[in-house]
């Protein structure tokens, strides 16, 4: 392969193919042997090979934001404000459990690759357990005693093809 | 000296190296302001748990995080104004004085309270800020839910009635006219604070916001991408799933429905709306009501008024006053949506819906 900027004379043997094919190019490096940068049309090709390839991870990284199965989503617990566990869910996601411990007693969260919930809260109202389990982005699973709120992220942008399952913003409840 | 055919050789090649040149100075600073306006608007966003229920509000704006602190500051200050609970509330002291004397409130809590009872009237009572002492006789309030004897109901119930709230537009004076008596404007609170929040947070230089007050959501804008915000109906059903998703553009929507307050006893289901009428947990064939609407008070009172109402007298309550969206969702499984969201409400996969108008 050539070089972007490859040193034109008359002794460079790897001249350029192009120089070669041109007879009258040829005499005229040999009436002027002061070294010059020349362009070929490799050394243009080259670039534009670069430049695509430069431009495929926007390219498929675009594709890949409107494919729901490779939305890669996370659970959040927080704790009055403050995160307190996160675990990926999806494909390929390991199963966990997290247990929460305070003055209201405790509050067991679990996630697998299909979602997460709140398994187990000493909640007087038990809303949190009845909420069961999230899997989309965007939806909470709230136990007010606790301060605690269980939330679905996607963890690349959401797509905003609204028609899009896990394009929402908010839950009206 | 270069020859004709060797000058017109290095001007192809200097056109091609110009066309590179010029087309990564075209693309590139085109994809990076894209970024760039990204980064001129700011967001920020605050959760706090106030009025009992969790809430989140989302600004993006030059201002977003001035406007999400005087947002979070609105919340609270409503909350000390309008709680049942609280003892320094406007609320508080008309309960305290039930059956005893006027009391004169802000022109703010009387606006409140008006509207509640002006809504009051135009859906026959199915809405009734004072069933308060059914709240708590349910244990509702306290969350020691019983179910009371129908004597005990009947005891209550003489205290129930919007009928017997008296206000003095004049003076700014409110009276609750019989001892026992108390107002409850948890069903009003919420979307009256999702009006003021968006008031407030509008006086800050913002582009949009998402105000989440409890399920009660209220959108201004667009979303950084020009996109309308997408809020999604919970299924009352299955709560991991939607009834559907709406685009939604400086709005509210407001979903009431007994599937998330209620307790079992001896195999019954007993949610926490109140029918006014009987003094017991509304029986209704509906499982939620969604209306949407720019007024977000109007929202959280119709959602609730609608769903005591049932399927029927809601639709037939639609037809008279169609200046609103609504979203029912009856107990076979059925959708029934207001012809003037059509386009706006996608029904999820799966859902049988019935549009009327």
């Amino acid at each position: 392969m050539s070089s972007i900027l490859s040193k034109e004379n008359g002794n460079d043997g790897n001249a350029p193919k192009a120089v070669d094919r041109d007879p009258a190019g040829a005499e005229a490096r040999g009436s002027d042997f002061s070294p010059r940068l020349s362009f070929g049309v490799p050394d243009f090709l080259l670039i534009i090979v670069l430049v695509m390839a430069g431009l495929i991870p926007f390219v498929f990284g675009t594709l890949r934001a409107t494919k729901e199965s490779d939305f890669e989503k996370v659970a959040i617990l927080t704790v009055a404000g403050q995160e307190v566990w996160r675990c990926p869910v999806g494909n390929g996601s390991e199963p966990s459990e997290f247990t929460y411990s305070s003055q209201e007693g405790i509050l067991i969260v679990r996630a697998d690759k299909s979602g997460a919930w709140v398994a187990h809260s000493d909640c007087p109202d038990q809303i949190c357990v009845r909420t069961g389990k999230i899997s989309r982005a965007g939806q909470i699973s709230v136990c007010i005693p606790f301060r605690a709120v269980l939330r679905i992220e996607a963890t690349n942008p959401i797509s905003d093809a609204w028609i899009h399952p896990d394009g929402i913003d908010a839950v009206s409840e | 000296m270069k020859n004709p055919a060797g000058l017109q050789r290095d001007r192809i090649r200097k056109g091609m190296a110009a066309i590179v040149v010029v087309a990564f100075f075209l693309f590139f600073p085109a994809s990076c302001s894209g970024l760039k306006k990204e980064t001129d608007a700011t967001e920020a966003k605050e959760e706090i748990f106030a009025m009992n229920t969790y809430m989140r509000i989302e600004v993006r704006g030059r201002e977003a995080k001035e406007a999400v602190n005087a947002g979070v500051k609105e919340i609270y200050r409503l909350e000390n104004l309008l709680s049942r609970s609280i003892p320094e509330s406007e609320i508080f002291a008309v309960n305290s004085a039930a059956g005893e004397e006027y009391t004169t409130v802000s022109a703010e809590t009387f606006q409140v309270i008006s509207i509640s009872l002006l809504y009051s009237e135009m859906t026959d009572g199915c809405f009734d800020v004072t069933v308060a002492p059914l709240m708590d006789l349910w244990g509702f309030s306290s969350g020691d839910y019983r179910v009371p004897n129908p004597s005990e109901i009947d005891d209550v119930m003489s205290s129930v009635g919007y009928e017997m709230v008296r206000i003095e537009e004049d003076s700014g004076r409110v009276m609750l006219e019989k001892k026992g008596m108390s107002m409850d404007l948890g069903a009003v609170t919420k979307g009256y604070a999702g009006d003021r929040v968006l008031a407030v947070i509008q006086q800050y230089d913002i582009e949009s916001a998402l105000i989440n007050l409890g399920g009660n959501v209220t959108v201004f804008g667009k979303k950084k991408t020009g996109a309308p915000y997408h809020v999604a109906i919970a299924d009352p059903e299955n709560r991991g799933e939607y009834l559907g998703v709406l685009a939604a553009e400086n709005q509210s929507i407001v979903t009431s429905g007994g599937y998330e307050r209620f307790f079992e006893s001896d195999g019954k289901v007993y949610i926490h709306i109140m029918d006014p009428e009987t003094g017991r947990p509304a029986e209704t064939d509906l499982l939620s009501v969604s209306v949407i609407d720019a007024d977000g008070i109007k929202c959280d009172i119709l959602s609730t008024a609608l769903f005591v109402m049932g399927k029927d007298a809601a639709i037939g309550f639609w037809r008279e006053n169609p200046d609103f969206g609504m979203i029912l969702s009856d107990s076979s499984g059925t959708l029934f949506v207001s012809q003037n969201i059509k386009e706006e409400f996608s029904v999820a996969d799966g859902k049988s819906v019935v549009y009327f108008e």
